[in-house]
C-alpha cells in the first residue's frame, strides 16, 4: 500500500492567455517531482504558496494529468484510472461542502458512491450510518447530523470536510492546507487532534496513509513523519522533520526554515584537505565537490565570549546591532565585517548594550554547515 | 429532488403517450360505426383531404360518406389558404393528401401553373352554373363562393345628426362626410383585403384604381393586417372607430345567427351595389400522385352534392355553387347577393398580383 | 475529470441533441432552401447580393434589428427590477405573481391586440378617461399602428423571460458579496454597478439574447399591432412565400435572417465566455428577506404596480370581457352591460353538429399533452447539451455547437414549416401529417430556452464540488445526478416552465401542422375569432380566459412540485 510519484512534470498556459502568441506563454508548475509514501505514513508537502504542491495533489488525485511522469500505487500506474476509481480521499482547502446536503449526507456521500449495486440496502444503510456516526464522533461532530452545512462555523466546516474525506476509508488521504483558513489557536489545537485522528481513523484500523499539503512549517513538522520540501515546482529535500531541520540540503531549505545566516564561501584544496573560505574565516570542508557554496551558521549554536577559548572553537568579533526579547530566548543581530547575522541566546544571558562590541565563539562541527549552491 | 425530477419526466412522457392515445379515443364513434351489412367488413381505406384551417363540416354528413364507401376520411388543415396551397405545391409528386380543397380564384392560376391537380370531369358539374367553372380543363372544380363586400354599422349611421346615409357606391367613400369611417384589410396579408383591392381594380380598371386609393388615403382610410383585427377591433360594433369595414355579404346574417341574445334584425348591413363586391370562388381538385383517385372522385362528387352544399353556409360561412342547395330560413331572410360583382380573371390576378400589391402599398402605406 | 470523459464521450453527450437538431431542423431547412433556390432563374449568390443591395431590404433589416434592440432594452428595463424584487424578497403571493406573469407568454397575438385596444385603443378606457378629463373630442393617445404598440406588446410578451432567467440566478447570488462591497465603502448604486450587475451579466446576456431573438423574428405583433406600415424580415418572408410565392426571394431573406441570428449568437457566446465565472451560489433561504423597511416596501410597491399595469391589467380586461354581455336584448335599442356565463355555456355545445367541434376540456387536454411532451423532450435533449456546454466551454465542439443551438429561434416558421413538408415525407419518417410533429416543432423553439436556462446554472457550480464528489468515488454520471442536478434544480424548473409555456401558447407552427380534430387552445381560440358574430367573439374570450387559467395552473403545479425540497 504505497504511493510512488515518479518524475512528474506539468505546465500550465499562462493565465492571461488571450491574443496571438499566447501559446508560447507556458508556466511550468512541476518539474521532475518524485517521492514515495509508505503505508501508514504521513508525508507533508511543504513549500511557499505557488511552489506547485496543490498541482501535485491534483495530479495524484487524478484531477489533473501530468505532462510527464507517472503516479503509481503499489507499483501500478494510475494513469488510466479515473478520479473516482482511485480510492483516494481529498480534503479541500476551501472544504467544498455540498451546499444542498446536510452534515450527515455530506459525510455519507462517498459511502453512498462506493456502495456496490444490488447490495442489501438495509444492511448497507446500517453500516453506512454507523460509519458516519463513527467519523462524526472522531471529528467531534456528534449531534451535528441534521445541521445545514451553510450554517456551520469555519472550524465546524473544516471538521465536516475532514469527516467526509475520512468516511469512505480512502487508501490515501490528501489534505490541501486543511487548517489554512482557521485562526491560530484553533489551528494549534486541531494539529494535535488531526494527528491523533490520522493515527487512529476508527477503531481497529491501521493508521491512515496521508499526504498533507501546507505552507506552514509548524504544521508540517508536528504532523508529518516525513517532509517533502518544494520550491518552484521542484523537490528541494525529502526527509524526517528533524533531519530536514538539522541538515537543510539547499540554501532555499535553510532560508525557508528561517536559517538566514548564510555566508558565501569559496572551496579550495583537494580531497580531504579541502577548505572553505568565507568572510568570517576559513573552515575545513572535506570531500566537498562544489567550488562555490553557502555556509550556514546556525543561530542557536553560538556562545558569547566568556574569556575562555578552546582549541576547536572559532571566534568572531562584531557589533551588537539589535536585541529583542522573545520570552525564553533573545534574538540578537550582530554586524560582523559589514554583514548582519542573527543569533539566539537563552533569555538569562547577560548581553552588552546595543552598539557595543561583542565576541562570539562557536564550534564549527556543530554550528557550521556547508550547503551546495 | 432527484426523485421528483424524474417522476416529473416520467409523468411528461406518460402524458405524451396519452396524447397519442387520447385523440384515437375521441374518434371511437367513427371507428366503431356499423359497417355496411352486405359485404364482409373489409378494413376501411383512408382518404386524405388537405384544406385550410377554416374547413368545417358536420359530423353526421361525413359519417354518411364514410359508411357509404367504407372509407375513413382524414382531414389535414395546413394554415391559411395561401399556406395550405404552398404546402400542396411543395409536396407535389409525393402528395400529403388525395384531394385538396380551398384554393380560391385569387390563387387558382398558381395552383394550375404548378400543375398539382389531375383533371376530373365530375358528372355533378353539369348542374353548376358556368360562371363558377373557371378551369376549362376541369382540374379545379368549384365548390363554393362568397362575396367580399363593404359592411356598415347600422346603429352608427342611424345615430348621426345631421343624418348621414350609409355609402351607396365605392365613389361615395371619397366624399368628405365619409372621412375616417372606413377600415380595410392589407391585401398583402389578408384574403378579403386582396378581394377588395381586386374589386376596385375590376370597377375602376387598372388605370383608375390607384387614384381611387389615393382618394381613400386622403379620406383617412385605416388599414388593418387582417379581417379579425378590422372586424373585431377597428369596426365600431367591436368598440373601434370605423363604422364601415371590408367583410362578407354573409356577415350581417351571422351577426343574427351568432348573436349574444336573439336579434330581430342584423345590426350590420352589406353594401351590395353593382361592382362594389368581389366574388371569391373556392375550388377543389384531386392531387397528382394520389393513390386513391377513385375515392377522391367520390369525395368531390360528395362536396358538390346538394346535401353537402346545403351545409356550407352554416359550417364555413360560404355559399353553394350548386343551385339545388337550399339556404336555411334565417340565411335566406338576411343574406343578400350583389347583382353584379367587380371581377378580375384568375390569370390576370396571377400575372399582376405582385405589381398591384406593391403599387397599392406604395400608394396607401408609404 | 477531464480524462473521465474523452472526446468520444463528449460526442456521445452531444449525439442526442445533435441528431434531433439535424433531423428536425437542419435537414428540413437545407431542403427548403435548396428547393427554393432551385426554382429561381439565377444563382442564389447573385440574388443574395442583389437583395442585400436593395434599399428596401436594408430598410427591413434595419427596422427588424432596431425594433428588436429597442424592445429588448425596454424589456430589460421592466424585467430587471421585477427580477430583483422576486429574487431578493419573500412576500405573500409571490408564487401567484410568478404564475400570473407567465400568462402573457402564452396568449395569442390576436387576443392580446384586442386586450390592448380595450385599454389603449381610440375608444379604450385610457383614451375615454383622458378625453373626459381634458375635455377634448379626439383620443389623445394613438396606439395601434405605432412603433409604441409594437414595443409595448414585446415587453408584455417577454418580460417573463427576463424575470425568470435573471431572477432565478439573482435569487441565489451570495448577498455577502454585496455586503462585502458595502463594507468596503460602495454605495447602493456602486454595489449594483460594480458587483451585482457584473455578477449577473451572464444571466442578463442570456435573457437578452432570447428576448432579442423573439423580437427579431416577431410576426403577429408586427402585423396586428404595428399594422401594415411596419415589416420585419419575418413578415417579408411570409409575404414573399404565401402572398407572392416568390420562394427564391423568401429563401434569400431567410438566409439573411439566419446570418443575423448566427452573428448575434456567436457574439453572445464569446461574451458569455468572458463574463461567466463560477460563483458560490447560496440557497434562497439565505438570500431572501422579508419586506420590512419602508424603502423596500416602496420599491416593491412601485415594481408591482408597474407589473400589474403592464402585464396583468390587459389580461384582467380580457377575462372580464368573457363574462360581460354588450348586446341589447331583443327589441331594446339601448343596453346596459350585464354579466353572463353564456359564452362559457356555449363552448360546451356543438350547435352545428360540426365534425371538428372540440369541447373545452378536450382542447385543454390536448394542449396539456403537447406541453408535457414538449417539456419531457426538450429537457431530455437540453440537459445533455447544456451539461456539455457548461463543462467544456472552450472545447472545439462546444464552440461550434453553442451558436447552432440557438438558430431555430431565429428561423422563420413559414420556411421551416415548408421544409418539414418536403423533407419529412418519405417513410419511415413520414411525419408530415403526424400529430407528433407538433411537440417536435415546439421542442425546436423550447430547446434553446432550456439550454440557455440550464447552462449558466451549470457553469456556476464550483468545479471544486465536482472534484470533491469525484474524490469521494462518484462517477461522472453520479456527479451529474447527485451534484449537478440537485444544485441546478431551480434552473431545471425554470427550463420546464419555459418549455411548458412555449408549447401552450405556440400558434404559428401549430396552425400549420395541426390536425383539425386535435386543436390546441390557441387554435380553438383562433377558430372562434375568425367568424363573425358576437357569440363567437365571446367564446374566443372565454377560451382565452380558460387558457390563462390553464397556464397559471400549470405554473403553480410546476412550482409546487419544486416546493417540497430544500431551496436549491
Amino acid at each position: 500500500m504505497s504511493l510512488t510519484v515518479t518524475q512528474i512534470s506539468k505546465s500550465f498556459e499562462s493565465a492571461i492567455s488571450s491574443g496571438p502568441g499566447a501559446a508560447a506563454n507556458v508556466l511550468p508548475a512541476l518539474r521532475g517531482v518524485s517521492f514515495e509514501v509508505q503505508p501508514g505514513e504521513i508525508v507533508a508537502a511543504l513549500g511557499p504558496s505557488g511552489c506547485g504542491k496543490s498541482t501535485l495533489l491534483a495530479i495524484i488525485a487524478g484531477l489533473e494529468t501530468p505532462d510527464e511522469g507517472d503516479v503509481l500505487w503499489q507499483g501500478k500506474s494510475l494513469r488510466s484510472v479515473p478520479v473516482h476509481r482511485r480510492g483516494f480521499g481529498l480534503m479541500f482547502q476551501d472544504y467544498a461542502l455540498f451546499p444542498h446536503l446536510n452534515v450527515f449526507e455530506n459525510v455519507a456521500f462517498g459511502l453512498r458512491m462506493t456502495q456496490p449495486k444490488g447490495h442489501n440496502r438495509l444492511v448497507t444503510d446500517t453500516a453506512l450510518a454507523s460509519r458516519v456516526a463513527e467519523v462524526l464522533q472522531l471529528t467531534g461532530l456528534a449531534g451535528f447530523e441534521r445541521r445545514d452545512v451553510n450554517t456551520l462555523s469555519g472550524g465546524e466546516q473544516q471538521r465536516v470536510a475532514l469527516a467526509r474525506s475520512l468516511a469512505p476509508r480512502p487508501r490515501l488521504l490528501m489534505l490541501d492546507e486543511p487548517l489554512g483558513a482557521l485562526d491560530r489557536n484553533l489551528r494549534q489545537r486541531l494539529i494535535g487532534e488531526l494527528r491523533s485522528i490520522l493515527r487512529h481513523p476508527g477503531h481497529d484500523e491501521t493508521p491512515q496513509t496521508a499526504i498533507y499539503v501546507t505552507h506552514d512549517l509548524e504544521e508540517a513538522f508536528s504532523l508529518a513523519d516525513r517532509v517533502v520540501l518544494m520550491n518552484a515546482g521542484q523537490v528541494e529535500q525529502i526527509g524526517a522533520p528533524q533531519e530536514v531541520y538539522c541538515r537543510p540540503a539547499t540554501r532555499f531549505v535553510a532560508q525557508f526554515l528561517g536559517l538566514t545566516n548564510l555566508l558565501p564561501g569559496a572551496v579550495y584544496g583537494a580531497g580531504m584537505e579541502r577548505r572553505v573560505k568565507t568572510a568570517v574565516g576559513e573552515f575545513p570542508a572535506p570531500g566537498c565537490a562544489a567550488t562555490n557554496v553557502s555556509v550556514l551558521l546556525r543561530p542557536d549554536s553560538v556562545a558569547l565570549n566568556q574569556g575562555r577559548s578552546r582549541a576547536q572553537t572559532h571566534h568572531l568579533d562584531g557589533r551588537l546591532a539589535a536585541c529583542s526579547f522573545r520570552g525564553s530566548t533573545c534574538q540578537v543581530e550582530v554586524v560582523i565585517q559589514g554583514q548582519t547575522l542573527g543569533f539566539e541566546f537563552l533569555a538569562n544571558t547577560s548581553l552588552p548594550a546595543v552598539g557595543e562590541e561583542v565576541s562570539l565563539w562557536f564550534d564549527p562541527d556543530q554550528a557550521l554547515q556547508i550547503i551546495q549552491g | 429532488m432527484k426523485k421528483l425530477f424524474f417522476s416529473f419526466l416520467i409523468l411528461s412522457l406518460l402524458l405524451a403517450a396519452c396524447q397519442s392515445a387520447a385523440p384515437a379515443a375521441t374518434n371511437t364513434p367513427l371507428a366503431t360505426a356499423p359497417a355496411p351489412t352486405k359485404t364482409p367488413p373489409a378494413a376501411p381505406r383512408t382518404l386524405t383531404v388537405m384544406t385550410h384551417d377554416s374547413f368545417a363540416a358536420s359530423e353526421r354528413l361525413l359519417r354518411t360518406f364514410e359508411q357509404q364507401y367504407n372509407v375513413k376520411v382524414q382531414i389535414l388543415t395546413s394554415g391559411d389558404a395561401g399556406s395550405a396551397l404552398n404546402k400542396a405545391i411543395l409536396a407535389k409528386g409525393n402528395p400529403l393528401a388525395d384531394v385538396f380543397y380551398g384554393v380560391d380564384n385569387t390563387f387558382l392560376s398558381r395552383a394550375l401553373k404548378e400543375d398539382i391537380f389531375e383533371p376530373y370531369a365530375s358528372p355533378a358539374l353539369a348542374g353548376i352554373p358556368a360562371e363558377f367553372q373557371l378551369d376549362a380543363q376541369q382540374r379545379a372544380l368549384p365548390i363554393d363562393y362568397g362575396d367580399v363586400c363593404l359592411n356598415y354599422d347600422k346603429a352608427f349611421f342611424a345615430a348621426q345628426s345631421p343624418s348621414l346615409p350609409p355609402p351607396q357606391s365605392l365613389e361615395d367613400l371619397l366624399k368628405p362626410e365619409y372621412k375616417g369611417l372606413l377600415v380595410v384589410e392589407n391585401p398583402a396579408t389578408s384574403s378579403p383585403g386582396l378581394a377588395f383591392l381586386l374589386a376596385t381594380i375590376g370597377h375602376f380598371g387598372e388605370d383608375g384604381y390607384l387614384d381611387f386609393w389615393k382618394g381613400l388615403r386622403a379620406n383617412d382610410v385605416k388599414v388593418a393586417d387582417g379581417w379579425e383585427t378590422a372586424y373585431y377591433t377597428e369596426f365600431t360594433r367591436a368598440g373601434g372607430t370605423r363604422p364601415i369595414v371590408v367583410s362578407y355579404n354573409s356577415s350581417p346574417a351571422f351577426e343574427v345567427i351568432f348573436a349574444e341574445k336573439p336579434l330581430d334584425e342584423p345590426p350590420t348591413a352589406a353594401l351590395l351595389a353593382d361592382e362594389t363586391c368581389f366574388r371569391q370562388i373556392e375550388f377543389a381538385g384531386i392531387l397528382k400522385g394520389s393513390k386513391n383517385r377513385d375515392l377522391g372522385e367520390k369525395w368531390i362528387d360528395f362536396m358538390l352534392s346538394a346535401a353537402f352544399q346545403q351545409e356550407l353556409p352554416l359550417q364555413m360561412f360560404v355559399f353553394p355553387v350548386n343551385p339545388e342547395a337550399k339556404l336555411g330560413g334565417k340565411l335566406s331572410q338576411y343574406v343578400g347577393f350583389p347583382n353584379k360583382t367587380a371581377n378580375v380573371s384568375p390569370d390576370a390576378i396571377d400575372a399582376r398580383r405582385e405589381q398591384w400589391l406593391s403599387a397599392w402599398s406604395e400608394t396607401v402605406l408609404k | 475529470m477531464r480524462r473521465a470523459i474523452g472526446a468520444g464521450g463528449r460526442l456521445a453527450v452531444w449525439s442526442a441533441p445533435l441528431a434531433f437538431l439535424g433531423l428536425f431542423y437542419f435537414y428540413p431547412l437545407a431542403s427548403i432552401l435548396a428547393l427554393s433556390f432551385g426554382r429561381g432563374e439565377r444563382g442564389w449568390m447573385e440574388l443574395l447580393f442583389e437583395t442585400l443591395a436593395a434599399p428596401a431590404t436594408q430598410r427591413v433589416v434595419g427596422f427588424t434589428i432596431w425594433q428588436a434592440g429597442l424592445s429588448t432594452l425596454l424589456t430589460l428595463a421592466v424585467g430587471l427590477p421585477a427580477a430583483y424584487l422576486t429574487a431578493r424578497y419573500r412576500f405573500r403571493g409571490k408564487a401567484l405573481l410568478m404564475a400570473l406573469t407567465a400568462i402573457p407568454f402564452v396568449m395569442p397575438t390576436l387576443v392580446v391586440a384586442a386586450a390592448f385596444n380595450a385599454l389603449l385603443g381610440p375608444r379604450g378606457w385610457l383614451n375615454l378617461g383622458l378625453m373626459a378629463l381634458l375635455r377634448v373630442e379626439t383620443p389623445p393617445i394613438e396606439f395601434s399602428g405605432t412603433l409604441g404598440a409594437i414595443l409595448l406588446a414585446h415587453v408584455f410578451y417577454n418580460t417573463t423571460i427576463v424575470l425568470r432567467t435573471v431572477g432565478d440566478f439573482w435569487s441565489r447570488l451570495d448577498p455577502r458579496l454585496e455586503q462585502a462591497a458595502r463594507v468596503a465603502g460602495a454605495d447602493r448604486w456602486q454595489v449594483l454597478r460594480r458587483v451585482t450587475l457584473p455578477l449577473l451579466s451572464p444571466a442578463i446576456a442570456a435573457a437578452a439574447l432570447l428576448v432579442f431573438l423573439f423580437d427579431f423574428t416577431s410576426f403577429g405583433v408586427i402585423l396586428i399591432l404595428g399594422g401594415p406600415r411596419f415589416a420585419t424580415l419575418e413578415v417579408e418572408i411570409y409575404n414573399q412565400t404565401v402572398g407572392l410565392f416568390n420562394l427564391p426571394l423568401a429563401a434569400v431573406l431567410s438566409l439573411i435572417q439566419l446570418a443575423c441570428t448566427l452573428a448575434l449568437t456567436i457574439a453572445y457566446t464569446r461574451l458569455a465566455e468572458r463574463i461567466s465565472r463560477p460563483l458560490s451560489l447560496r440557497p434562497q433561504t439565505y438570500t431572501q428577506k422579508p419586506l420590512t423597511t419602508w424603502r423596500a416596501r416602496l420599491a416593491a410597491g412601485t415594481i408591482l404596480l408597474l407589473l400589474s399595469g403592464l402585464l396583468l391589467l390587459p389580461l384582467a380586461g380580457l377575462a372580464a370581457r368573457s363574462v360581460i354581455r354588450l348586446e341589447a336584448n331583443r327589441g331594446e335599442s339601448s343596453f346596459t352591460p350585464g354579466l353572463t356565463l353564456d359564452f362559457y355555456r356555449e363552448l360546451t355545445i356543438n350547435r352545428r353538429g360540426s365534425l371538428f367541434y372540440t369541447p373545452p376540456a378536450t382542447a385543454i387536454g390536448i394542449s396539456l399533452a403537447y406541453a408535457a411532451a414538449t417539456v419531457g423532450l426538450s429537457l431530455s435533449l437540453g440537459l445533455p447539451a447544456a451539461w456539455a456546454l457548461a463543462r467544456q466551454p472552450q472545447a472545439a465542439l462546444s464552440r461550434l455547437f453553442d451558436p447552432l443551438l440557438m438558430l431555430p429561434l431565429g428561423t422563420s416558421a413559414v420556411t421551416l414549416g415548408l421544409g418539414f413538408i418536403i423533407s419529412l415525407g418519405r417513410p419511415p419518417l413520414d411525419l408530415r401529417a403526424s400529430p407528433l410533429l407538433i411537440p417536435l416543432a415546439h421542442t425546436l423553439v423550447a430547446f434553446p430556452f432550456v439550454v440557455r436556462s440550464l447552462t449558466p446554472a451549470l457553469r456556476s457550480i464550483r468545479p471544486r464540488l465536482r472534484q470533491a464528489a469525484a474524490m469521494a468515488g462518484a462517477s461522472p454520471r453520479q456527479i451529474l445526478v447527485k451534484i449537478d442536478l440537485p444544485l441546478i434544480g431551480r434552473a431545471v424548473f425554470v427550463a420546464a416552465t419555459f418549455a411548458f409555456t412555449i408549447s401552450l401558447g405556440e400558434f404559428g407552427a401549430t396552425a400549420l401542422i395541426a390536425r383539425p380534430e386535435y386543436p390546441t387552445l390557441p387554435v380553438a381560440i383562433y377558430r372562434f375569432l375568425s367568424r363573425p358574430g358576437a357569440l363567437n367573439y365571446g367564446q374566443a374570450m372565454a377560451l382565452s380566459a380558460i387558457l390563462m387559467l390553464v397556464c397559471a395552473g400549470g405554473m403553480l403545479a410546476i412550482e409546487s412540485l419544486r416546493g417540497g425540497q430544500s431551496e436549491f
